[in-house]
Protein backbone atom coordinates (compact mmCIF):
# COMPACT_ATOMS: atom_id res chain seq x y z
CA UNK A 1 0.00 0.00 0.00
CA UNK A 2 1.59 3.16 -1.04
CA UNK A 3 1.31 5.91 1.39
CA UNK A 4 -1.12 8.36 -0.48
CA UNK A 5 -3.51 4.92 -0.42
CA UNK A 6 -2.64 4.64 3.90
CA UNK A 7 -3.73 8.39 3.57
CA UNK A 8 -7.17 8.16 1.60
CA UNK A 9 -7.81 5.10 3.89
CA UNK A 10 -7.26 7.02 6.99
CA UNK A 11 -9.47 9.95 6.02
CA UNK A 12 -12.49 8.15 5.09
CA UNK A 13 -11.79 5.79 8.14
CA UNK A 14 -12.62 8.76 10.33
CA UNK A 15 -15.34 11.20 8.71
CA UNK A 16 -15.51 13.50 11.34
CA UNK A 17 -11.95 14.01 11.97
CA UNK A 18 -11.66 14.41 8.50
CA UNK A 19 -14.44 16.96 8.19
CA UNK A 20 -12.95 19.45 10.98
CA UNK A 21 -9.94 19.69 9.95
CA UNK A 22 -11.00 20.14 5.96
CA UNK A 23 -13.10 23.26 7.26
CA UNK A 24 -10.31 24.29 9.14
CA UNK A 25 -8.14 24.84 5.98
CA UNK A 26 -11.39 26.10 4.29
CA UNK A 27 -11.88 28.72 6.32
CA UNK A 28 -8.23 29.72 6.51
CA UNK A 29 -7.98 29.60 3.05
CA UNK A 30 -11.59 31.65 2.28
CA UNK A 31 -10.81 34.25 4.33
CA UNK A 32 -7.26 34.84 3.39
CA UNK A 33 -8.30 34.46 -0.86
CA UNK A 34 -11.31 36.59 0.38
CA UNK A 35 -9.97 39.80 1.94
CA UNK A 36 -6.70 39.88 -0.11
CA UNK A 37 -9.08 39.85 -3.01
CA UNK A 38 -11.14 42.93 -2.00
CA UNK A 39 -8.65 44.74 -0.44
CA UNK A 40 -6.05 44.51 -3.80
CA UNK A 41 -9.41 45.25 -6.15
CA UNK A 42 -10.20 48.23 -3.80
CA UNK A 43 -6.66 49.69 -4.31
CA UNK A 44 -6.35 49.06 -8.12
CA UNK A 45 -9.93 50.52 -8.61
CA UNK A 46 -8.99 53.81 -6.72
CA UNK A 47 -6.21 54.15 -8.35
CA UNK A 48 -7.30 53.66 -11.75
CA UNK A 49 -10.23 55.74 -11.25
CA UNK A 50 -8.20 58.63 -10.28
CA UNK A 51 -5.73 58.09 -13.43
CA UNK A 52 -9.62 58.10 -15.26
CA UNK A 53 -10.49 61.36 -14.09
CA UNK A 54 -7.10 63.15 -15.56
CA UNK A 55 -7.34 65.99 -13.68
CA UNK A 56 -4.72 67.51 -11.04
CA UNK A 57 -7.46 69.38 -9.47
CA UNK A 58 -11.54 69.02 -9.43
CA UNK A 59 -13.67 71.85 -8.64
CA UNK A 60 -17.08 71.50 -7.12
CA UNK A 61 -19.47 74.04 -5.29
CA UNK A 62 -18.99 74.04 -1.78
CA UNK A 63 -20.26 71.37 0.06
CA UNK A 64 -20.39 68.72 -2.84
CA UNK A 65 -17.19 66.68 -1.97
CA UNK A 66 -18.79 63.85 -0.78
CA UNK A 67 -21.41 63.81 -3.44
CA UNK A 68 -19.04 63.95 -5.97
CA UNK A 69 -16.54 60.91 -4.54
CA UNK A 70 -20.07 59.06 -4.76
CA UNK A 71 -20.94 59.47 -7.63
CA UNK A 72 -17.11 58.83 -9.81
CA UNK A 73 -17.45 55.90 -7.11
CA UNK A 74 -20.22 54.41 -7.00
CA UNK A 75 -22.25 55.38 -9.61
CA UNK A 76 -24.77 57.55 -7.06
CA UNK A 77 -26.43 60.14 -9.28
CA UNK A 78 -24.91 63.42 -8.28
CA UNK A 79 -27.08 66.98 -8.76
CA UNK A 80 -24.96 69.94 -8.19
CA UNK A 81 -24.24 73.52 -9.44
CA UNK A 82 -22.44 76.82 -9.71
CA UNK A 83 -22.16 79.79 -12.23
CA UNK A 84 -20.80 78.92 -15.85
CA UNK A 85 -18.54 82.20 -15.31
CA UNK A 86 -16.28 80.24 -12.48
CA UNK A 87 -15.16 78.34 -15.86
CA UNK A 88 -13.77 81.48 -16.97
CA UNK A 89 -12.15 82.74 -13.97
CA UNK A 90 -10.65 79.65 -13.02
CA UNK A 91 -8.42 79.92 -16.12
CA UNK A 92 -6.69 82.97 -15.12
CA UNK A 93 -5.37 81.46 -11.72
CA UNK A 94 -1.45 81.00 -12.52
CA UNK A 95 0.13 77.29 -12.94
CA UNK A 96 -3.82 76.13 -14.85
CA UNK A 97 -3.03 74.97 -18.22
CA UNK A 98 -6.55 73.74 -18.82
CA UNK A 99 -10.15 74.06 -17.55
CA UNK A 100 -12.89 71.93 -18.92
CA UNK A 101 -16.21 71.63 -17.68
CA UNK A 102 -18.93 69.04 -16.57
CA UNK A 103 -22.67 68.39 -16.26
CA UNK A 104 -23.47 65.56 -13.74
CA UNK A 105 -26.83 64.34 -14.61
CA UNK A 106 -29.42 61.29 -14.41
CA UNK A 107 -32.23 59.19 -15.44
CA UNK A 108 -35.51 58.94 -13.86
CA UNK A 109 -36.46 55.58 -11.53
CA UNK A 110 -38.84 53.47 -13.02
CA UNK A 111 -40.08 55.66 -15.97
CA UNK A 112 -40.44 53.81 -19.46
CA UNK A 113 -38.66 56.84 -21.19
CA UNK A 114 -35.55 55.69 -19.55
CA UNK A 115 -34.25 52.37 -20.51
CA UNK A 116 -31.66 52.54 -17.33
CA UNK A 117 -32.96 53.63 -14.07
CA UNK A 118 -30.84 56.47 -11.92
CA UNK A 119 -27.90 56.16 -14.03
CA UNK A 120 -25.27 58.56 -13.91
CA UNK A 121 -24.70 61.06 -16.65
CA UNK A 122 -21.63 63.08 -17.72
CA UNK A 123 -22.04 65.69 -20.13
CA UNK A 124 -18.40 67.09 -21.56
CA UNK A 125 -17.63 69.90 -23.39
CA UNK A 126 -15.45 68.61 -26.71
CA UNK A 127 -13.97 71.52 -27.19
CA UNK A 128 -11.49 71.75 -23.92
CA UNK A 129 -12.44 67.98 -22.56
CA UNK A 130 -8.89 67.05 -22.06
CA UNK A 131 -10.55 64.04 -19.44
CA UNK A 132 -13.09 62.37 -21.63
CA UNK A 133 -11.66 62.28 -25.30
CA UNK A 134 -7.93 60.38 -23.85
CA UNK A 135 -9.62 57.34 -23.37
CA UNK A 136 -12.09 57.74 -26.81
CA UNK A 137 -9.34 58.27 -29.11
CA UNK A 138 -8.77 54.19 -29.55
CA UNK A 139 -12.12 53.57 -30.25
CA UNK A 140 -13.56 57.10 -31.80
CA UNK A 141 -10.94 59.11 -32.92
CA UNK A 142 -13.50 61.75 -34.48
CA UNK A 143 -15.28 61.69 -30.80
CA UNK A 144 -18.77 61.51 -30.19
CA UNK A 145 -21.20 63.30 -32.55
CA UNK A 146 -24.67 64.98 -31.98
CA UNK A 147 -27.02 62.06 -29.95
CA UNK A 148 -23.70 59.10 -29.33
CA UNK A 149 -22.50 58.18 -25.91
CA UNK A 150 -19.87 56.32 -25.12
CA UNK A 151 -20.98 54.00 -22.11
CA UNK A 152 -19.13 52.61 -18.98
CA UNK A 153 -18.22 48.27 -18.96
CA UNK A 154 -22.07 47.97 -17.51
CA UNK A 155 -23.95 50.06 -19.84
CA UNK A 156 -25.46 47.94 -22.86
CA UNK A 157 -27.81 49.09 -25.89
CA UNK A 158 -31.37 48.12 -25.45
CA UNK A 159 -33.13 45.32 -25.95
CA UNK A 160 -33.28 45.00 -30.41
CA UNK A 161 -31.98 48.85 -30.46
CA UNK A 162 -28.41 50.11 -31.52
CA UNK A 163 -28.59 52.35 -28.00
CA UNK A 164 -30.08 53.61 -24.72
CA UNK A 165 -33.64 55.43 -24.14
CA UNK A 166 -32.50 58.53 -22.18
CA UNK A 167 -35.91 61.21 -21.08
CA UNK A 168 -37.44 59.96 -24.38
CA UNK A 169 -33.92 60.18 -26.67
CA UNK A 170 -32.38 57.08 -28.13
CA UNK A 171 -29.17 57.98 -27.80
CA UNK A 172 -26.58 55.80 -30.11
CA UNK A 173 -24.49 53.79 -27.82
CA UNK A 174 -20.75 54.23 -29.69
CA UNK A 175 -19.04 51.89 -27.08
CA UNK A 176 -17.77 50.93 -24.12
CA UNK A 177 -14.87 52.02 -21.96
CA UNK A 178 -12.90 49.53 -20.14
CA UNK A 179 -13.66 48.36 -16.77
CA UNK A 180 -12.28 50.33 -13.53
CA UNK A 181 -14.82 48.90 -10.78
CA UNK A 182 -15.99 52.21 -10.05
CA UNK A 183 -19.06 53.98 -10.54
CA UNK A 184 -17.77 55.08 -14.60
CA UNK A 185 -18.70 51.80 -15.43
CA UNK A 186 -22.52 52.45 -14.85
CA UNK A 187 -22.17 56.01 -16.37
CA UNK A 188 -22.76 57.48 -19.79
CA UNK A 189 -20.34 60.58 -21.15
CA UNK A 190 -21.89 62.68 -23.96
CA UNK A 191 -21.53 65.99 -25.45
CA UNK A 192 -23.00 69.07 -23.93
CA UNK A 193 -24.95 69.89 -27.33
CA UNK A 194 -26.50 66.20 -27.01
CA UNK A 195 -27.25 67.39 -23.34
CA UNK A 196 -28.85 70.18 -24.13
CA UNK A 197 -30.84 68.56 -26.92
CA UNK A 198 -32.07 65.50 -24.70
CA UNK A 199 -33.52 67.98 -21.97
CA UNK A 200 -35.39 70.23 -25.18
CA UNK A 201 -37.10 66.48 -26.09
CA UNK A 202 -37.54 65.30 -22.64
CA UNK A 203 -40.01 68.20 -22.19
CA UNK A 204 -42.58 66.12 -24.62
CA UNK A 205 -41.22 62.80 -24.57
CA UNK A 206 -40.41 62.14 -21.23
CA UNK A 207 -42.49 61.66 -17.90
CA UNK A 208 -40.25 64.37 -16.52
CA UNK A 209 -38.59 66.64 -17.78
CA UNK A 210 -34.85 67.03 -17.96
CA UNK A 211 -33.66 70.23 -16.32
CA UNK A 212 -30.24 71.98 -17.31
CA UNK A 213 -30.08 75.32 -15.04
CA UNK A 214 -29.06 77.87 -17.87
CA UNK A 215 -25.32 79.15 -17.37
CA UNK A 216 -24.63 76.55 -14.35
CA UNK A 217 -22.15 73.50 -14.37
CA UNK A 218 -21.94 70.69 -12.10
CA UNK A 219 -18.27 70.55 -11.97
CA UNK A 220 -14.85 72.42 -13.53
CA UNK A 221 -11.70 69.66 -14.11
CA UNK A 222 -8.45 71.75 -14.34
CA UNK A 223 -4.54 71.00 -15.76
CA UNK A 224 -2.14 72.36 -13.94
CA UNK A 225 1.31 73.17 -16.01
CA UNK A 226 3.88 70.61 -14.91
CA UNK A 227 5.85 71.41 -12.44
CA UNK A 228 3.34 73.54 -10.59
CA UNK A 229 2.75 73.28 -6.97
CA UNK A 230 -1.29 71.55 -7.29
CA UNK A 231 -1.91 72.23 -3.28
CA UNK A 232 -0.39 75.90 -3.80
CA UNK A 233 -3.08 76.79 -6.44
CA UNK A 234 -5.72 75.03 -4.44
CA UNK A 235 -5.82 77.28 -1.67
CA UNK A 236 -5.43 80.19 -3.96
CA UNK A 237 -8.60 78.99 -5.80
CA UNK A 238 -10.69 78.32 -2.42
CA UNK A 239 -9.39 81.70 -1.36
CA UNK A 240 -10.02 83.89 -4.10
CA UNK A 241 -13.64 82.18 -5.61
CA UNK A 242 -16.16 82.28 -2.90
CA UNK A 243 -18.91 79.28 -3.22
CA UNK A 244 -16.28 76.72 -4.64
CA UNK A 245 -13.82 73.53 -3.18
CA UNK A 246 -10.95 72.90 -5.08
CA UNK A 247 -10.13 69.16 -4.62
CA UNK A 248 -7.21 67.80 -5.65
CA UNK A 249 -6.86 64.29 -7.61
CA UNK A 250 -4.61 62.89 -4.69
CA UNK A 251 -7.41 63.50 -2.05
CA UNK A 252 -9.79 63.18 -3.98
CA UNK A 253 -11.28 59.59 -3.15
CA UNK A 254 -9.84 60.13 0.56
CA UNK A 255 -12.90 58.95 2.23
CA UNK A 256 -12.83 55.83 0.20
CA UNK A 257 -8.86 55.34 1.12
CA UNK A 258 -9.77 55.65 4.78
CA UNK A 259 -12.37 53.50 4.81
CA UNK A 260 -10.10 50.57 3.01
CA UNK A 261 -7.16 51.20 5.31
CA UNK A 262 -9.64 50.87 8.21
CA UNK A 263 -10.95 47.72 6.33
CA UNK A 264 -7.39 46.31 6.23
CA UNK A 265 -7.11 46.66 9.64
CA UNK A 266 -10.25 44.92 10.53
CA UNK A 267 -9.32 42.32 8.32
CA UNK A 268 -5.10 41.84 9.89
CA UNK A 269 -7.21 41.42 13.49
CA UNK A 270 -9.32 39.19 12.62
CA UNK A 271 -6.52 37.02 10.45
CA UNK A 272 -4.12 37.18 13.44
CA UNK A 273 -7.63 35.56 15.51
CA UNK A 274 -8.22 33.48 12.64
CA UNK A 275 -5.14 31.60 11.75
CA UNK A 276 -3.96 30.73 15.25
CA UNK A 277 -7.21 29.31 16.65
CA UNK A 278 -7.37 27.10 13.42
CA UNK A 279 -3.52 25.95 13.55
CA UNK A 280 -4.49 24.86 17.55
CA UNK A 281 -7.79 23.39 16.54
CA UNK A 282 -6.10 21.19 13.80
CA UNK A 283 -3.62 20.13 16.11
CA UNK A 284 -5.37 18.69 19.42
CA UNK A 285 -7.47 16.85 16.58
CA UNK A 286 -4.22 15.19 15.33
CA UNK A 287 -2.76 15.05 18.97
CA UNK A 288 -6.49 13.46 19.48
CA UNK A 289 -6.11 11.42 16.43
CA UNK A 290 -2.71 10.23 17.09
CA UNK A 291 -3.29 9.16 20.54
CA UNK A 292 -6.39 6.82 19.55
CA UNK A 293 -4.43 5.45 16.74
CA UNK A 294 -1.25 4.26 19.03
CA UNK A 295 -1.73 0.68 18.19
CA UNK A 296 -2.63 0.70 15.19
CA UNK A 297 0.47 2.61 14.47
CA UNK A 298 2.30 0.72 16.31
CA UNK A 299 1.04 -2.78 14.57
CA UNK A 300 2.54 -0.58 11.39
CA UNK A 301 5.87 0.07 13.04
CA UNK A 302 5.79 -3.73 14.12
CA UNK A 303 5.16 -5.07 10.72
CA UNK A 304 8.54 -3.41 9.02
CA UNK A 305 7.25 0.54 8.62
CA UNK A 306 10.20 3.30 9.72
CA UNK A 307 8.54 6.03 11.61
CA UNK A 308 9.45 8.07 8.73
CA UNK A 309 7.02 6.38 6.85
CA UNK A 310 4.20 6.69 10.40
CA UNK A 311 5.12 10.45 10.41
CA UNK A 312 4.76 10.73 6.20
CA UNK A 313 1.54 8.81 6.21
CA UNK A 314 0.08 11.47 9.17
CA UNK A 315 1.43 14.71 7.29
CA UNK A 316 0.16 13.03 4.24
CA UNK A 317 -3.37 12.56 5.26
CA UNK A 318 -3.36 16.57 6.61
CA UNK A 319 -1.86 17.77 3.78
CA UNK A 320 -4.56 15.41 1.39
CA UNK A 321 -7.75 17.01 3.87
CA UNK A 322 -5.80 20.68 3.73
CA UNK A 323 -5.72 20.66 -0.40
CA UNK A 324 -9.54 19.77 -0.63
CA UNK A 325 -10.85 21.53 1.95
CA UNK A 326 -8.89 24.77 1.12
CA UNK A 327 -9.35 23.98 -2.70
CA UNK A 328 -13.58 24.11 -1.48
CA UNK A 329 -12.78 27.51 0.34
CA UNK A 330 -10.97 29.29 -2.42
CA UNK A 331 -14.12 28.25 -4.62
CA UNK A 332 -15.94 29.84 -2.47
CA UNK A 333 -14.01 32.86 -1.99
CA UNK A 334 -13.29 33.50 -5.93
CA UNK A 335 -17.46 32.67 -6.27
CA UNK A 336 -18.61 35.07 -3.54
CA UNK A 337 -16.15 37.66 -4.94
CA UNK A 338 -17.35 37.57 -8.67
CA UNK A 339 -20.79 37.37 -7.70
CA UNK A 340 -21.21 39.84 -4.68
CA UNK A 341 -18.62 42.33 -5.46
CA UNK A 342 -21.15 45.03 -6.51
CA UNK A 343 -23.23 44.08 -3.20
CA UNK A 344 -19.89 44.47 -1.14
CA UNK A 345 -18.88 47.56 -3.25
CA UNK A 346 -22.34 49.27 -1.91
CA UNK A 347 -21.96 47.63 1.56
CA UNK A 348 -18.42 48.78 2.24
CA UNK A 349 -18.52 51.83 -0.03
CA UNK A 350 -15.63 51.12 -1.67
CA UNK A 351 -15.06 50.62 -5.21
CA UNK A 352 -13.40 47.25 -6.44
CA UNK A 353 -12.51 45.80 -9.73
CA UNK A 354 -11.63 41.86 -10.58
CA UNK A 355 -7.57 41.19 -11.15
CA UNK A 356 -6.52 39.77 -14.08
CA UNK A 357 -6.48 35.73 -14.45
CA UNK A 358 -2.71 35.61 -13.97
CA UNK A 359 -3.16 37.52 -10.81
CA UNK A 360 -5.98 35.61 -9.90
CA UNK A 361 -4.34 32.38 -10.29
CA UNK A 362 -1.32 33.39 -7.88
CA UNK A 363 -3.45 35.05 -5.32
CA UNK A 364 -5.52 31.72 -5.18
CA UNK A 365 -2.02 29.63 -4.99
CA UNK A 366 -0.74 32.00 -2.50
CA UNK A 367 -4.23 31.04 -0.44
CA UNK A 368 -3.93 26.93 -0.77
CA UNK A 369 -0.18 27.47 0.13
CA UNK A 370 -1.26 29.29 3.66
CA UNK A 371 -4.09 26.57 4.03
CA UNK A 372 -1.77 23.93 3.56
CA UNK A 373 1.14 25.35 5.30
CA UNK A 374 -1.42 25.45 8.51
CA UNK A 375 -2.73 22.13 8.21
CA UNK A 376 1.33 20.53 8.06
CA UNK A 377 2.82 23.08 11.11
CA UNK A 378 -0.38 21.94 13.11
CA UNK A 379 -0.07 18.15 12.33
CA UNK A 380 3.53 18.19 12.29
CA UNK A 381 3.96 17.99 15.86
CA UNK A 382 1.81 15.17 16.79
CA UNK A 383 3.02 13.60 13.63
CA UNK A 384 6.99 13.58 14.95
CA UNK A 385 5.86 12.30 18.53
CA UNK A 386 3.60 8.96 17.55
CA UNK A 387 6.09 8.12 14.89
CA UNK A 388 8.97 8.01 18.07
CA UNK A 389 6.81 5.67 20.32
CA UNK A 390 8.31 2.22 20.98
CA UNK A 391 5.66 -0.28 18.57
CA UNK A 392 5.70 -2.54 21.82
CA UNK A 393 4.82 -0.33 24.22
CA UNK A 394 2.30 1.08 22.08
CA UNK A 395 0.91 -2.29 20.94
CA UNK A 396 0.65 -3.42 24.55
CA UNK A 397 -1.54 -0.26 25.88
CA UNK B 1 -22.44 12.24 2.94
CA UNK B 2 -25.24 11.94 0.39
CA UNK B 3 -27.74 12.81 3.49
CA UNK B 4 -25.25 15.89 3.76
CA UNK B 5 -25.37 16.81 0.22
CA UNK B 6 -29.24 16.32 0.61
CA UNK B 7 -29.76 18.69 3.19
CA UNK B 8 -27.52 21.60 1.10
CA UNK B 9 -29.85 20.91 -1.77
CA UNK B 10 -33.07 21.47 0.36
CA UNK B 11 -31.66 24.63 2.11
CA UNK B 12 -30.35 25.76 -1.77
CA UNK B 13 -34.00 25.30 -2.55
CA UNK B 14 -35.38 27.78 0.06
CA UNK B 15 -32.72 30.10 -0.85
CA UNK B 16 -34.07 30.08 -4.38
CA UNK B 17 -37.68 29.89 -3.37
CA UNK B 18 -37.35 32.83 -0.72
CA UNK B 19 -34.33 35.07 -1.30
CA UNK B 20 -35.79 36.63 -4.80
CA UNK B 21 -39.02 38.35 -3.34
CA UNK B 22 -36.94 39.95 -0.84
CA UNK B 23 -34.17 41.50 -2.98
CA UNK B 24 -36.25 42.27 -6.19
CA UNK B 25 -36.92 45.68 -7.42
CA UNK B 26 -40.02 45.30 -6.30
CA UNK B 27 -38.89 44.27 -2.55
CA UNK B 28 -37.15 47.69 -2.80
CA UNK B 29 -40.57 49.69 -4.06
CA UNK B 30 -39.24 50.43 -7.06
CA UNK B 31 -41.93 49.82 -9.73
CA UNK B 32 -42.33 50.65 -13.61
CA UNK B 33 -44.80 53.35 -14.77
CA UNK B 34 -45.64 53.35 -18.09
CA UNK B 35 -46.41 56.61 -20.29
CA UNK B 36 -50.21 55.69 -19.29
CA UNK B 37 -49.24 56.49 -15.73
CA UNK B 38 -49.93 52.66 -15.14
CA UNK B 39 -47.40 51.10 -12.26
CA UNK B 40 -46.09 47.39 -13.59
CA UNK B 41 -43.49 45.13 -12.15
CA UNK B 42 -40.46 45.37 -13.46
CA UNK B 43 -39.06 42.09 -15.09
CA UNK B 44 -36.59 40.84 -12.39
CA UNK B 45 -39.75 40.09 -10.48
CA UNK B 46 -41.01 37.80 -12.46
CA UNK B 47 -38.05 36.18 -12.55
CA UNK B 48 -38.10 35.89 -8.65
CA UNK B 49 -41.31 33.71 -9.16
CA UNK B 50 -39.90 31.82 -12.05
CA UNK B 51 -37.17 30.89 -9.51
CA UNK B 52 -40.19 28.79 -7.54
CA UNK B 53 -40.25 26.48 -10.48
CA UNK B 54 -36.66 25.62 -10.67
CA UNK B 55 -36.48 25.28 -6.62
CA UNK B 56 -39.43 22.90 -6.33
CA UNK B 57 -37.67 20.29 -8.22
CA UNK B 58 -34.35 21.02 -6.21
CA UNK B 59 -36.09 20.53 -3.19
CA UNK B 60 -37.89 17.61 -3.93
CA UNK B 61 -34.17 16.32 -5.42
CA UNK B 62 -32.84 17.03 -2.14
CA UNK B 63 -35.66 14.60 -0.21
CA UNK B 64 -34.92 12.05 -2.61
CA UNK B 65 -31.22 12.47 -1.93
CA UNK B 66 -32.17 12.05 1.73
CA UNK B 67 -34.57 9.50 2.11
CA UNK B 68 -33.23 7.46 -1.08
CA UNK B 69 -32.15 3.79 -0.48
CA UNK B 70 -30.78 3.06 -4.19
CA UNK B 71 -27.85 4.02 -5.63
CA UNK B 72 -29.90 4.96 -8.56
CA UNK B 73 -32.42 7.01 -7.09
CA UNK B 74 -29.53 8.97 -5.83
CA UNK B 75 -28.19 9.54 -8.82
CA UNK B 76 -32.03 10.10 -10.49
CA UNK B 77 -31.82 13.35 -7.77
CA UNK B 78 -28.89 14.15 -8.52
CA UNK B 79 -29.61 14.50 -12.74
CA UNK B 80 -33.10 16.82 -11.59
CA UNK B 81 -31.10 19.12 -8.83
CA UNK B 82 -28.18 19.84 -11.68
CA UNK B 83 -30.84 20.52 -13.81
CA UNK B 84 -32.73 22.86 -11.52
CA UNK B 85 -29.74 24.92 -10.78
CA UNK B 86 -29.28 25.26 -14.38
CA UNK B 87 -32.78 26.53 -14.74
CA UNK B 88 -32.45 28.85 -12.17
CA UNK B 89 -29.17 30.86 -13.80
CA UNK B 90 -30.92 30.68 -16.89
CA UNK B 91 -34.42 32.28 -16.11
CA UNK B 92 -31.67 35.24 -14.38
CA UNK B 93 -29.73 35.38 -17.49
CA UNK B 94 -31.19 34.43 -20.89
CA UNK B 95 -34.80 33.16 -20.48
CA UNK B 96 -35.90 35.97 -18.22
CA UNK B 97 -33.42 38.16 -16.69
CA UNK B 98 -33.02 41.40 -14.67
CA UNK B 99 -33.38 45.03 -15.02
CA UNK B 100 -30.88 46.88 -17.15
CA UNK B 101 -29.43 49.19 -14.95
CA UNK B 102 -26.31 47.53 -13.11
CA UNK B 103 -26.45 49.34 -10.18
CA UNK B 104 -30.33 47.93 -9.48
CA UNK B 105 -31.15 46.01 -6.17
CA UNK B 106 -31.90 43.10 -8.72
CA UNK B 107 -28.56 43.01 -9.97
CA UNK B 108 -26.26 43.90 -6.97
CA UNK B 109 -28.36 41.44 -4.71
CA UNK B 110 -30.95 39.19 -6.23
CA UNK B 111 -29.10 38.12 -9.37
CA UNK B 112 -26.03 37.32 -7.58
CA UNK B 113 -27.88 35.28 -4.93
CA UNK B 114 -29.81 33.43 -7.65
CA UNK B 115 -26.35 32.72 -9.50
CA UNK B 116 -24.15 31.48 -6.18
CA UNK B 117 -27.27 29.18 -5.29
CA UNK B 118 -27.56 27.87 -9.15
CA UNK B 119 -23.90 26.80 -9.36
CA UNK B 120 -24.05 25.67 -5.88
CA UNK B 121 -26.64 23.19 -6.67
CA UNK B 122 -24.78 22.02 -9.92
CA UNK B 123 -21.69 21.56 -8.03
CA UNK B 124 -23.35 19.79 -5.10
CA UNK B 125 -25.68 17.73 -7.70
CA UNK B 126 -22.32 16.25 -9.27
CA UNK B 127 -20.94 15.59 -5.74
CA UNK B 128 -24.13 13.82 -4.78
CA UNK B 129 -23.97 11.76 -8.19
CA UNK B 130 -19.98 10.44 -7.84
CA UNK B 131 -21.11 9.62 -4.20
CA UNK B 132 -24.40 8.40 -4.54
CA UNK B 133 -23.86 4.52 -2.58
CA UNK B 134 -26.15 1.72 -2.54
CA UNK B 135 -27.57 2.19 1.72
CA UNK B 136 -27.98 -1.18 3.01
CA UNK B 137 -30.91 -1.14 5.09
CA UNK B 138 -30.76 -2.60 8.61
CA UNK B 139 -31.45 -6.29 9.40
CA UNK B 140 -34.91 -6.40 10.79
Amino acid sequence: MSLLQLAWKNISGNGLRSWVVALCALLVAAFALFSTLLLRGAATSLELAAARLGADIVVVPEGAQTEIEGALLMGAPAHFWMPQQNVEILATFPGVEAVSPQIYLSTLVGASCCSVSEMFMIAYDPDTDFTVRPWLQKQLPGGLGLGEVIGGDYIFATEGEDGILVYGTLLKLKGNLEPTGTGLDQSVFFTLDTAHEVARISETQAEEPLVIPPEQVSAVLLQTKPGSDNEEIAVEIYRSVPGIYPIQSDSLFSSSRTQLKSLLNTVVIIAALIWPLAIVLIGMVYLMAANERRRELGVLRALGATRRFVSQSLLAEASLLALCGASVGAFLAVLAIYLFRKLIMTSLGVPFLLPAPGSLALQIGIGLLLAMASVFLAALLPAIRISRQDPAIAMRE
Amino acid sequence: MTKILGVLMIVLALVLAIAPGFTDCESQGKTLTTAEGKTVSMKCHWTGRAEIAAAVPLGLAGIFALIGRRRESKRFAALVGAVSGLLAILFATTLIGTCMSASMYCNVAMKPIILAAGILAIVVSAALFFAARETVPPAA
